[in-house]
């Protein structure tokens, strides 16, 4: 046995050990255990968004600050009243009974973006269904995902927790990594980051909960209040410096609202990049060859990405706006990229915006979320259904909607599910729920049209299916 | 609070009531100091008695089966709830648990 393999089996053993310590826990132990937890990382809040910050050089530390909070206190609020412990659902009409048990060992993947806030979330969701968690952090970010994780499992041990049942390792190999995620007695893989990870965590041959890329058309429809859908998306696209997977990537808006949508863009930050900039703008924001987002350039400022481009810009700059008269490859800035930088697209209609919306959308975002603002609920409607996206997101920042918990009423969550348009089996925002195994116990009920049906009908080919139907059905 | 008695050639140690870290301190020692005069018996962990387990317990399962070796030390009585805490961590395939 090699030396890896070595480390692996230990993590694993543990792990394990965890696991059947966990299987005895009622739901008032772990419950105790979650809110610890919750109040320790909230504790940590600052130190933590500021070791972040500091080490990744990702994103605003203020606004990590608000990531935790989310990951600690709103995710609290969200899984405290969840019953994942034993009896959940007891229908004595149809004789069902639920039973939740835990997966079992969980191994967790942190992006850079969110070194801290994922890794609490992760463990809240984790301990909330009595699975041990193992995280695996980002190479650029394992200091503070690891103190994160320190911070959170003593907080847990504090309250009777099993042993181990939160473990990390600042180095794993791609080795180790593939390793612990194809092990036997692995349950599940948290997948959140980069798409190569994500497909691993698929290839693992383990259930995994991954998440897809994001290019969120943000619509801005004729009838949406102009200056209430620019402060969203200017709070949307700024916040940790665009960092969020669901954050706004095109502004769309019809002709007749242009004017005054740029004009309130530029009142609040934003600056309209003239042609020749949009091409400078494009060569640090991608890789010409990959056409993936520029890593030096992901959560980084506007000034800095202006700086870095050559290009001048005013002072108090936050916000780079490309104006773009295409989708897809000859038009790199209409792809993701996690900065405070986004297209500008002008149409003239309603179907002319349905068009490039899906457009954007199927360039890179399937599944994911998409934005509109808008006062008419039908179109509000036919948006949505337009759109391949787990989440549409209205008359909302789109970075804040869609993770859910601040201004409505999705399941606060870092892992946000993608559908089969991301490669994912869920477009829900992964949480707690999504951790444990739900048995049934179907008890015996009588099925009164089968009871007094005549089987020996179905031997009758001369009987179609309507027919067996009505009589099946007769005086019920 | 764990009663040693022994009987022909094995030393059974009963446990009994919750066995989280804080009771099995003293558990502990009482059966550590007990094993040092262990020569030639083998050792049982009796769980008869016994609701819960935590981490520490199978540590110290795990510590007499490799200081006695893993024929002469068993777990048994235990509950199928404590046999599925065994299962589910994979130390049954390693102890003797009945």
């Amino acid at each position: 046995m090699s030396m890896t393999t070595e480390r692996v089996a230990q993590v694993m053993a543990k792990a394990k050990a965890a696991a059947g310590i966990f299987s005895q826990f009622d739901q008032e132990q772990t419950d105790r255990i979650v809110k610890a937890v919750y109040e320790a990382a909230f504790a940590a809040r600052v130190t933590l968004a500021k070791q972040a910050q500091a080490e990744t050089g990702i994103g605003i530390w203020e606004h990590k600050v608000i990531k935790n909070v989310l990951a600690s206190q709103f995710v609290y609020e969200d899984i405290r009243d969840l019953k994942t412990v034993g009896v959940i659902s007891d229908d004595p009409r149809t004789g069902v009974t639920e039973i939740a048990q835990p997966v079992g060992p969980i191994f967790a993947i942190i992006p850079t973006t969110n070194p801290t806030s994922t890794v609490i979330f992760k463990i809240m969701i984790a301990l909330k269904a009595r699975n041990p968690i193992i995280i695996s952090p980002h190479p650029r970010a394992a200091k503070s995902s690891i103190e994160a994780a320190k911070i959170c499992y003593l907080a847990a041990c504090r309250a009777d927790a099993p042993d181990d049942c939160v473990q990390w390792a600042p180095d794993w190999t791609r080795d180790e990594m593939s390793q612990l995620m194809s092990h036997p007695d692995l349950a599940l893989v948290l997948a959140t980051g980069g798409g190569a990870m994500v497909k691993a965590a698929y290839s693992s041959g383990k259930p995994a909960l991954g998440v897809g890329a994001g290019n969120v058309p943000a619509y801005i429809e004729k009838s949406a209040d102009v200056v209430h859908a620019v402060t969203a998306i200017m709070a949307s696209k700024t916040f940790d410096n665009g960092t969020v997977c669901a954050s706004e990537q095109a502004i769309i808006v019809e002709k007749s609202n242009a004017a005054a949508a740029r004009r309130e863009l530029e009142q609040q930050g934003a600056y309209f990049l003239p042609p020749a900039d949009v091409a400078r703008v494009e060569a640090v924001a991608l890789d010409p060859a990959t056409h993936v987002m520029h890593p030096a350039i992901v959560g980084k400022s506007a000034a800095f990405i202006a700086e870095l481009a050559g290009i001048s810009v005013p002072d108090g700059t936050r916000l780079l706006v490309a104006p773009l008269h295409g989708v897809g490859r000859e038009h790199p800035l209409s792809a993701e990229v996690l900065a405070p930088v986004i297209a500008w697209y002008e149409v003239k209609d309603f179907a002319a915006a349905g068009s490039l919306c899906l457009e954007l959308n199927f360039f890179g975002g399937m599944g994911h979320t998409a934005s509109i603002h808008s006062n008419d609920r039908e179109r509000i409607l036919a948006f949505a259904t337009l759109m391949n996206a787990g989440r549409v997101v209205v008359n909302s920042p789109s970075s804040q909607g869609a993770v859910g918990g601040i201004c409505n009423f999705l399941p606060p969550s870092f892992t946000l599910g993608c559908g089969t348009g991301g490669n994912n089996i869920t477009t829900d925002n992964i949480s707690a729920r999504h951790l444990i195994n739900i048995q049934r116990v179907a008890r015996r009920r009588g099925n009164e049209r089968l009871d007094r049906f005549d089987m020996n009908l179905l031997y009758d080919e001369k009987l179609d299916a309507p027919a067996i139907a009505r009589l099946y059905n007769k005086n019920y | 609070m764990v009663t040693i008695t022994v009987q022909d050639q094995e030393i059974i140690c009963a446990f009994a009531g919750r066995l989280d870290t804080m009771a099995l301190m003293k558990d502990e020692m009482a059966v550590s100091g007990r094993l040092e005069q262990a020569a030639g018996h083998r050792v049982v962990f009796d769980l008869a008695g016994v609701g819960f387990i935590a981490s520490s317990f199978l540590r110290l399962c795990l510590s007499t089966a490799k200081k006695l070796g893993a024929g002469r030390f068993a777990v048994r009585g235990a509950s199928p709830e404590i046999k599925k805490v065994f299962a589910i961590s994979g130390l049954d395939k390693q102890l003797t648990v009945t």
